[in-house]
């Protein structure tokens, strides 16, 4: 397990290293100046002066998610090098198996979303001293962060198997639609729904919203860690089928 | 150069780097900012930072020493030892357990009367969104510890000072890698800094007998990690605020941070960690009859 951890560090050095800096730049530099742009176009107010009065919230918020789909497309690039007949074969053919190829992949995966919520934690944590400095209090995601957190893990979960088992490619192919789709769905409920979705959670976290509700945020780590693992069993059965389908 | 003396040598080394990234920030945030309005501020993040010092102290020490990289214990032993991954929530359910009931007999009369007027539901959720949300978080922050003291300073001290040795000198010293933060009033509130120190550093002790015993049976950081981030999410709060009855404001006002801190930390940790330097006891001996 250890070699196979060391093979998938260094295979995928780059791709750790963008999910540890393009989150943290997606989410507030990048939002930061579209706001800038945007407002500067149409001779409205500074950056700071709308977080001063609270507007905008829901675009942050949907770059958090554009934040988050760009961990999630790393994560489906883990998958490209070993995308290979040959190395199906080995990996089945080795000490650790199947099953602990597929395991390294999905510590793998499951440690570029920690380092993805770490990544956007520090920036949430630089923003709040920004807007300190500037007398401005910052609208605060480290609630959002986890919640997307264990939503990517469900993500995972579902499309790591289809991955594995239909290949690369056409997984690629279901996956890009269905981030096209999510992202596009996003940004039409944030931007017209955006300050209902931030009063709805407000209201669940301090239980005023319906019990089910409550309970369903609760549960839904739980749930997230339980899908996990039943995708990687699904995945350890699936992968050699998927890997007849691999070029040599 | 003998093996005791280069031990000593790295371990010298190690409580170098880990409490001068610690204590030099935390010197200069109390002094700057106060220890009420540091904590409050955006700048509290730095006590997050500063719990990947033991970290960067294992990882620093090993280059600098050219000890090299083995026996990093950070596998995950999941097959066969899954279930010390349970252990850390069984641990603290019990420490919730105990809390719930000193402060019943010290201050409360045993009715609960937030829980009757709650749902079921409405509990568990807020147990769940306190437990589960929060922790991938927190675990992060807690391996940078872990990996630093049951990952490198119990291992080194238990090949100088045996089993005991580690886990005692060993908890001593991760109470005083806390001690700017308690003195200035954490977790034992202001006005007794020796007395909080030398409190921190005995609940330190408790602790380190069952995260060091976690290590020791898995030989991996990372049950270690689970359990110190459980216990650093503060469900403490939980069991008091629905578990505890008939204490009235003017017992809370009596109350003081010190006192709080016995109940609520000190004795728990004693009783449990108690247990589990047994357990390590019982191990030690049960391998010297081995050999």
């Amino acid at each position: 397990m250890t070699g196979l951890a060391y093979k998938e560090f260094k295979q995928n050095q780059g791709f750790l290293l963008l999910t540890l800096i393009l989150p943290v730049l997606i989410a507030y530099p990048v939002c930061a100046w579209f706001l800038h742009s945007a407002q500067t176009a149409a001779g409205g107010a500074t950056v700071m002066e709308l977080i001063r009065q609270e507007q905008m919230g829901e675009f942050w918020l949907m770059f958090l998610v554009g934040a988050f789909l760009a961990v999630g497309l790393f994560q489906g690039m883990i998958f490209s090098a070993d995308a290979k007949k040959v190395w199906a074969m080995w990996a089945a053919a080795s000490p650790e198996g199947v099953k602990g190829y597929v395991r390294s992949k999905y510590l793998l995966t499951f440690a570029m979303s920690m380092i993805g919520m770490l990544s956007l934690q520090t920036g949430d944590f630089l923003m709040e001293i920004i807007c300190a400095a500037n007398d401005a209090g910052w609208f605060g995601m480290a609630n959002f962060i986890p919640l997307f957190f264990y939503l990517q893990i469900i993500l995972r979960a579902v499309d790591i198997p289809l991955t594995l088992r239909f290949g690369l490619k056409n997984g690629s192919l279901v996956k890009s639609i269905a981030m096209i789709v999510i992202g596009i769905a996003v940004m039409v409920i944030v931007s017209n729904f955006g300050e209902e979705l931030v009063d709805l959670y407000e209201k669940a976290t301090e239980q005023q919203l319906g019990t089910a509700v409550n309970l369903m945020l609760g549960l839904l780590p739980v749930i997230a860690l339980a899908l996990y693992w039943l995708s990687y069993q699904i995945s350890c059965k699936v992968y050699m089928k998927g890997a007849e389908q691999y070029d040599k | 150069m003998t093996n005791k003396k280069q031990t000593l040598l790295r371990l010298g080394l190690f409580l170098l780097i880990a409490f001068s990234l610690t204590w030099i920030p935390h010197f200069i945030c109390l002094h700057i900012f106060g220890y009420e309005d540091w904590l409050t501020s955006a700048f509290g993040v730095i006590v997050t930072l500063t719990m990947y010092a033991p970290m960067l102290g294992n990882i620093l020490t090993r280059l600098i020493t050219k000890e090299g990289f083995r026996d990093l214990k950070l596998r995950f032993r999941l097959k066969g030892s899954l279930r010390y991954y349970a252990i850390p929530f069984l641990t603290e359910f019990f420490i919730m357990l105990m809390i719930v009931i000193i402060i019943n007999c010290t201050h409360g009369n045993w009715k609960f009367e937030a829980l009757a007027e709650a749902s079921l539901p409405d509990v568990i959720s807020e147990l769940l969104l306190m437990l589960m949300m929060p922790l991938f978080y927190i675990a992060l922050p807690c391996f940078g510890e872990e990996f630093g003291w049951r990952g490198y300073l119990n291992p080194k001290l238990e090949q100088l000072t045996g089993t005991c040795g580690a886990v005692i000198i060993g908890g001593i010293i991760w109470g005083l890698w806390h001690a700017p933060l308690v003195a200035a009033g954490y977790n034992f509130g202001t006005g007794h800094p020796a007395l909080s120190v030398l409190l921190m550093c005995i609940s330190c002790v408790f602790v380190n007998a069952v995260l060091f015993w976690l290590t020791k049976k898995t030989d991996s950081v990372f049950p270690a990690v689970l359990l110190h981030s459980i216990m650093d999410l503060n469900l403490q709060t939980f069991a008091i605020q629905y578990f505890t009855g008939g204490i009235s404001e003017e017992t809370i006002k009596k109350i003081t941070a010190l006192q709080g801190g016995l109940l609520g930390m000190v004795i728990p940790y004693a009783i449990i960690g108690t247990v589990f330097f047994i357990l390590l006891l019982r191990q030690r001996t049960k391998k010297k009859i081995g050999n």
